[in-house]
């Protein structure tokens, strides 16, 4: 089977969201036309700038559906944290739902909207997300503009909410394998890059962490030169930029000086970490530094890192869950900003020990490329054409992917053009990177099963 | 002798030496209801939801129908495994099985691509389905796969309290297993036939769900004529009643109050789950739009919610307060999950303790709710009912909700216009209700710290301590 995804024709374009009569000035009141971008035909994406402020702005309309999904990305995550003040990126987003003039328990009035909201902080970004009636289109963007410039924090609040961070923290990195075996594989595999702390940061920081410190952060890092809002649903264009205007029109551009970020060295000696936990099983993850997500390379990395470990098609879990070694196999491939980690998680089958399922683990790798061939490589592109087509399905899906990327890539379309990429990726391409895969610095982390766990262990950051 | 224990020892005769060939073939007096979301994305997406659930009299039961799943991810009689998968990829196809408590599902997902030919891949999923790879070897390796799956959900304190609560509903109260260790011993080839394939085919009707472009219904249809070949005619439109029959008899009369405490020590945060399963589906649409509003005002409304903003919002007790799935068996069960920090949990057990008995048992929560609050939960709960609707897999999901037996067919036609409720009407429904409700609550920790303060919060609670490794085995939940 040889690309067949040149021979997917994107059908029933008749059927989709037109944009009939809802034209797309070039200039209107302080925004500023950008660019037109169809990721699907009959997804038609209108890109502004508010020229003030610096605000990016992305819309789709789509008459008749009755929502609006309404993203904001602020271009930070813990990826800017210094050693000492880690998870405040993280912290601050929960601090977002804590009060705005207007709007003095955002829970309640988020709820009060149909309650589908939500948020999340990653190492590059922190992200906001509501999807609501087209009823209180208005209402949100009054929100979402407050709490952009005028979030009310008090000490009492600030504490109260601190308290669910600490339960999170503990819920995401104690009390399960899967979440102390990521935390601790950040941490040995980074020396000075802040990839090495995960956004949830250190018990003590968080506690050192003060009302004054968290509001010169909301200042510095939620400007409006340092956002995407975009916006799907229900609505004419102009109207939208009515909207917006009304409640950033007024929002300037803060100073923006960018923070050093340092670069990991990622050729260096393997490393190989066994701690004790508490857990029935042998918990392993294998991580090879991957390029960061700008990389040419990039598609190639993911294909091969699913064929090689993707839960139910790639080749190690045949091998592995197949033959009664592991319990599952999974790949755990996404890309950063900076060069990040390439990971395979294993968890051992009940009584099998850590020699035999580092073994026969080392075995299967040694017999990946006689498993590898064209038919598989082009079978799980489809695999990814149909995740890709799932996200244009709802509102929210595109409004997330356009705010994330254009945050994170600097390209709205990055996600929607990855397909493309995905696409063009040749047998030779994913040998080559396998053939560097496995020249790679490596970092394992291995949580032997023990009766009790060994408590967290700060590394001391290199100068 | 039970019923499936009939069917077992009528089934095992029959398959006596024919072991690999027999195919059940499905009652061809049933028929298969097909219900539609026309989307005009090129994505294919058919599900089959079958009326019949893991939870069963036996644990053999139970086992045979949640390895099955197992079993038709190994192939078929004629492929492997990985030739299997190889030809399900050339097509960007996921086919799957699933167990559920109630009820089954099987599912096909595929992107469309114009010109391909899509027999191949019908032919292969029906002998997948038809004709699976069930022998003694793929039998033990689903047993391995699926004590290792078991053994792994201890790992979770969230899943572990959730799953040691609904065990100990099922099997105490309603005398039905969830697959267990010691069911898993007994499976076989003939068990798995038996139980599973047979069981399956029985049912007397079962419904279907499409979600992809108007024109590839009918593929929809030749996959449910191809595959499921024994079942009767196909049926199109929403089906407006429920095809799932719920154990009435097995309920025990009297309702319990039990706390159980999981012994796991060194734990960081002290998981919670508490619930209490009605005696019966409400009468009528306002009593199930009590319960419905009700619940979206104490718990469904997130973190706008009553339990959301007394736990988590006024006193930062707890990262997650999760309401629970509405319905167990058919009845209501009402409560909600949560994981506040040990250094913590004194204070929570006594909040949660509070805030049960002003929801359930006292339910002044709808008596003293100011009018603004009455009013934005009004709001929320219509808004919620707008957003649901604008989504062609959630539009699906509410009829399949009926089907399921969790929605009444009246209560889905009423149009939010026509919804209309007191507080009174909803405070005397949960007060009633959980008056004769079988009340569970499932803590997990050092049981010598909990121990007192469960006894202190929940005076009239029986308290029962499982170590976390016995929650697999029956002995644990036996009176």
């Amino acid at each position: 089977m040889k690309n067949i995804l040149l021979f997917l024709i994107l059908v029933f374009v008749s059927g989709c969201a037109s944009m009939g009569g809802n034209s797309a000035p070039k200039e209107y009141k302080g925004f500023v036309y950008k660019n037109t971008f169809e990721p699907f035909p009959g997804i038609v994406v209108q890109e502004y700038l508010h020229v003030k402020s610096g605000l990016k702005v992305l819309l789709e309309s789509r008459p008749k559906t009755g929502v609006i999904a309404y993203v904001t990305a602020f271009d930070v995550g813990s990826r800017f944290e210094a050693p000492g003040r880690t998870g405040l990126a993280h912290l601050f987003e929960h601090m977002m739902f804590r009060g705005t003039p207007s709007f003095p328990e955002p829970f309640k009035t988020l709820s009060g909207w149909g309650d589908r909201f939500n948020a999340y902080t990653s190492f590059d970004l922190t992200l906001y997300h509501e999807l609501v009636p087209k009823e209180v289109f208005d209402d949100v963007a009054k929100f979402e503009s407050e709490r952009m410039r005028q979030l009310q924090l008090t000490d009492e609040v600030f504490k109260t909410e601190r308290g669910a961070v600490v339960s999170e923290r503990k819920m995401r990195t104690a009390d399960t394998p899967s979440g102390r075996l990521n935390w601790e594989l950040y941490q040995y595999a980074f020396d000075i890059h802040p990839y090495q702390t995960g956004p949830i940061g250190w018990q003590e920081d968080l506690d050192a962490v003060s009302v004054k410190d968290a509001l010169a952060f909301y200042k510095r890092y939620y400007a409006p030169n340092r956002a995407t809002i975009a916006i799907v649903g229900d609505f004419k264009i102009k109207e939208a930029l009515d909207t917006l205007d009304r409640h950033y029109g007024s929002f300037t551009k803060e100073d923006w000086v960018e923070p050093v970020v340092r670069s990991e060295n990622t050729k260096r000696k393997d490393r190989r970490i066994v701690i004790p936990y508490q857990t029935e099983t042998v918990h392993m993850a294998d991580a090879r530094f991957a390029p960061g997500l700008m990389s040419k390379q990039n598609a190639a990395e993911m294909l091969l890192c699913s064929l090689l470990a993707d839960g139910k098609l790639g080749y190690l879990p045949s091998e592995l869950v197949e033959k009664k070694i592991a319990r599952s196999v999974n790949d755990s491939c996404y890309y950063l900003v900076d060069p990040s980690l390439s990971t395979i998680q294993l968890t051992g089958n009940p009584g099998v020990s850590i020699s035999q399922l580092e073994s026969a683990y080392e075995k299967a790798l040694k017999k990946f490329p006689l498993w590898l061939n064209a038919d598989r490589l082009e079978g799980i592109k489809l695999y990814y054409l149909e995740a890709h087509l799932g996200e244009l399905r709802e509102p929210m899906g595109v409004a997330e992917s356009l705010a994330y990327n254009s945050v994170t890539a600097k390209d709205p379309m990055f996600g929607f053009n990855y397909m493309e990429q995905i696409k063009n990726v040749s047998l030779d391409q994913v040998k080559a990177v396998w053939d560097d895969w496995q020249t790679r610095s490596k970092t394992r982390l291995i949580l032997k099963p023990a009766k009790k766990s060994a408590p967290f262990k700060k590394r001391t950051f290199k100068k | 002798m039970k019923h499936s224990e009939k069917i077992f020892a009528k089934l095992f005769f029959l398959t006596l030496g024919v072991l690999g060939t027999t195919f059940y073939s499905g009652n061809a007096k049933a028929k298969i209801y097909l219900d539609s979301e026309n989307d005009p994305l090129p994505l294919f997406s058919l599900q089959v939801m079958f009326p019949k659930g893991m939870l069963s009299e036996t644990q053999i039961q139970a086992a045979s129908l949640a390895l099955y799943s197992e079993i038709l991810e190994d192939g078929t009689e004629r492929l492997t495994k990985q030739e299997f998968l190889d030809a399900m990829m050339t097509y960007g196809a996921s086919v799957s099985f699933g167990a559920g408590r109630e009820t089954s599902g099987w599912s096909i997902s595929f992107p469309i691509i114009e010109g391909k030919d899509y027999e191949p891949l019908i032919n292969l999923v029906e002998e997948n389905w038809k004709r699976p790879r069930l022998n003694n070897e793929t039998v033990e390796k689903a047993k391995l796969k699926m004590e290792a799956a078991l053994k792994g959900s201890l790992d979770s304190d969230m899943g572990l309290a959730a799953a040691t609560g609904r065990r100990w509903l099922g099997i105490n109260n309603f005398s039905l297993y969830p697959v267990l260790m010691d069911g898993l011993k007994g499976v076989s080839t003939t068990s798995i036939q038996g139980l599973a394939q047979a069981a399956l085919a029985e049912l007397p009707d079962v419904w279907a769900g499409y979600i992809g472009p108007k024109s590839h219904e009918k593929l929809a249809v030749t996959i449910l004529n191809k595959v499921f070949s024994g079942y009767g005619k196909i049926s199109k439109g929403a089906l407006t009643r429920s095809l799932v029959q719920f154990a009435e008899k097995n309920q025990k009369e009297a309702a319990t109050k039990t706390a159980v405490i999981v012994e796991k020590s060194g734990r960081s945060q002290t998981v919670v789950f508490t619930t209490g399963v009605f005696e019966e589906f409400p009468h009528d649409t306002r009593e199930e739009l009590a319960l419905h509003f009700g619940g979206h005002i104490l718990g469904f409304s997130g973190l706008g919610s009553y339990f959301g903003d007394e736990i988590r919002n006024k006193r930062g007790l707890a990262y997650s307060v999760s309401p629970l799935q509405k319905f167990f068996l058919g009845k209501p069960a009402v409560g909600f999950l949560t994981n506040p920090v040990r250094e913590k949990q004194k204070e929570a057990l006594a909040v949660i303790s509070e805030v049960q008995t002003a929801a359930y048992s006292e339910a002044d929560v709808f008596k003293v709710l100011s009018e603004e609050v009455w009013n934005r939960q009004w709001q929320s709960f219509k808004f919620g009912h707008i957003l649901d609707n604008s989504s062609v897999a959630a539009r699906l999901s509410l009829r399949k909700a009926v089907v399921e037996g969790e929605l009444s067919p009246e209560f889905q036609r009423l149009e939010p216009k026509d919804w209309s409720i007191t507080r009174d009407e909803i405070r005397e429904y949960f007060m009633s209700n959980w008056a004769k409700a079988t009340k569970v609550i499932v803590v997990v920790g050092d049981s010598k710290e909990l121990k007192p303060l469960i006894a202190k919060n929940f005076p009239d609670y029986e308290i029962k301590v499982i170590k976390a490794d016995d929650t697999l085995s029956e002995k644990a939940y036996k009176p």
